[in-house]
């Protein structure tokens, strides 16, 4: 199958494709902020991991399903951090108007279990996350590598990554939270 | 980030959960990706020729640049501070004249031997021996330094001056060739030219005595008032 890739056979990328791509999505869906932008990742990492396939001159000897989710991965993270204007420009944070506020002191507070969240709601509440925040939370809380690691691939300061993770920590929390909330506001409606 | 958060979300749930994830596979997805790669595909077959990437930041620039004018700096220098002087030896040769004849150089002075007729009295040419003698002895007074080489050369019987001086021997030897071989000769001390002031004489210095000559009579010493 490797010799094909490499010789650029549509077939047998396109099984590779159709092999990999549930995990593709799942990846390219957290790292995105919405379902358009997750495709046109699952494109760009796709054909970057092709493309190194077919330079490497010891492509035979290439694990394909050891190295593709964390070379997707990597591709992922590149892909958000190339959309520099988004990037920047998201972590701008705005004053919210007097008009969102509630200070309902009677408000039904009930109670969130977050050790089940929903998968949907997690989602959710990943995409809301500004750019930096959700490549350090997904690098390190979700796909498992070290702070170091992380930092190197964001091409960040350690520091930087540290102060990220605990915004995204603070920030993913209450967006799990309004999430449950919308969700219930638009159950009773 | 208020002190009063908790962080209730359970990490290792969410991942397990997140890892578990999977979608399921689209058509569309497989036709989005073929018009990816084939444009993908395109922009790379026209970059035929590699990339040449040359960092040009301001610690590569600004050497260069300083290297510059330093060198256009010096050249300017050289220009104006010329080592070899061309010029001034080009105008030492536009003043200079053209080679000019080589100097002969002063041979010694010859006493010249001139035949000196006797003064016998002629009926005749009488007039004409006393301009012969007249003209003979003031060859004789001519010093051979002055006299041009050329003209010495091509007459070796007399050495006169010059072309006058030679048509005037000329003469006198045409005239008188009865009378010099009989006639004494006398020399004649040719003039003396001022010594050059080049080269000073060296003079030899004389060995003073060593031993002081000895007083034998007590010198007197005055007496102090």
């Amino acid at each position: 199958m490797i010799t094909l890739i490499t010789k650029n056979d549509k077939a047998a990328i396109r099984e590779l494709f159709e092999r990999h791509y549930g995990k593709m999505g799942s990846i390219a869906v957290r790292y995105c902020k919405s379902q358009t932008q997750a495709a046109e990742a699952i494109n760009f990492g796709f054909n970057t991991y092709i493309s190194k396939l077919q330079q490497n001159r010891n492509a035979q000897l290439v694990d394909i399903d050891a190295t593709f989710e964390p070379d997707f991965i990597k591709a992922c993270a590149s892909f958000v951090k190339g959309i520099s204007s988004e990037y920047y420009v998201a972590s701008t944070v705005y004053a919210s108007g007097s008009a969102n506020k509630n200070y309902d002191l009677f408000e039904s507070n009930e109670f969130i279990d977050f050790a089940s969240i929903d998968n949907d709601v997690l989602i959710r509440s990943l995409q809301q996350l500004v750019p930096s925040q959700r490549l350090v939370i997904n690098l390190h809380v979700i796909d498992g590598y070290t702070l170091e690691e992380t930092a190197n691939i964001i091409e960040a300061s350690l520091q930087t990554v540290k102060s990220s993770l605990e915004k995204a920590r603070y920030n993913l929390q209450k967006n799990v939270e309004k999430c449950y909330k919308t969700m219930k506001n638009e159950q009773s409606l | 980030m208020s002190s009063h958060f908790n962080y209730e979300i359970e990490e290792r749930n969410m991942r397990n959960q997140l890892k578990e994830l999977e979608v399921s596979f689209k058509e569309e997805a497989w036709f989005n990706y073929e018009a990816y790669a084939k444009q993908f595909q395109s922009v790379h077959k026209t970059q035929l020729l590699p990339n040449f990437n040359f960092a040009l930041n301001r610690t590569l620039i600004l050497p260069i640049v300083f290297g510059g004018i330093i060198i256009l700096f010096s050249f300017l220098l050289f220009n104006f501070i010329n080592i070899k002087n061309t010029k001034t030896k080009q105008e030492v040769s536009e003043v200079t004249p053209p080679v000019t004849a080589v100097k002969p150089k002063p041979e010694p002075k010859k006493q010249i031997i001139v035949p000196v007729k006797k003064e016998e009295v002629l009926p005749q040419g009488n007039a004409l021996a006393t301009a012969s003698i007249v003209a003979s002895n003031t060859l004789a007074t001519v010093p051979v330094a002055n006299t041009n080489t050329f003209a010495a050369r091509t007459m070796p019987q007399a050495i006169p001056t010059t072309t006058y001086a030679a048509a005037a021997v000329t003469n006198t030897v045409a005239l008188d060739t009865q009378l010099t071989n009989s006639v004494p000769t006398y020399t004649v001390a040719p003039k003396k030219k001022r010594r050059k002031k080049g080269s000073a004489e060296v003079l030899e210095s004389i060995a003073t005595p060593v031993s002081l000559p000895t007083v034998t009579q007590e010198e007197v010493e005055p007496e102090l008032r």
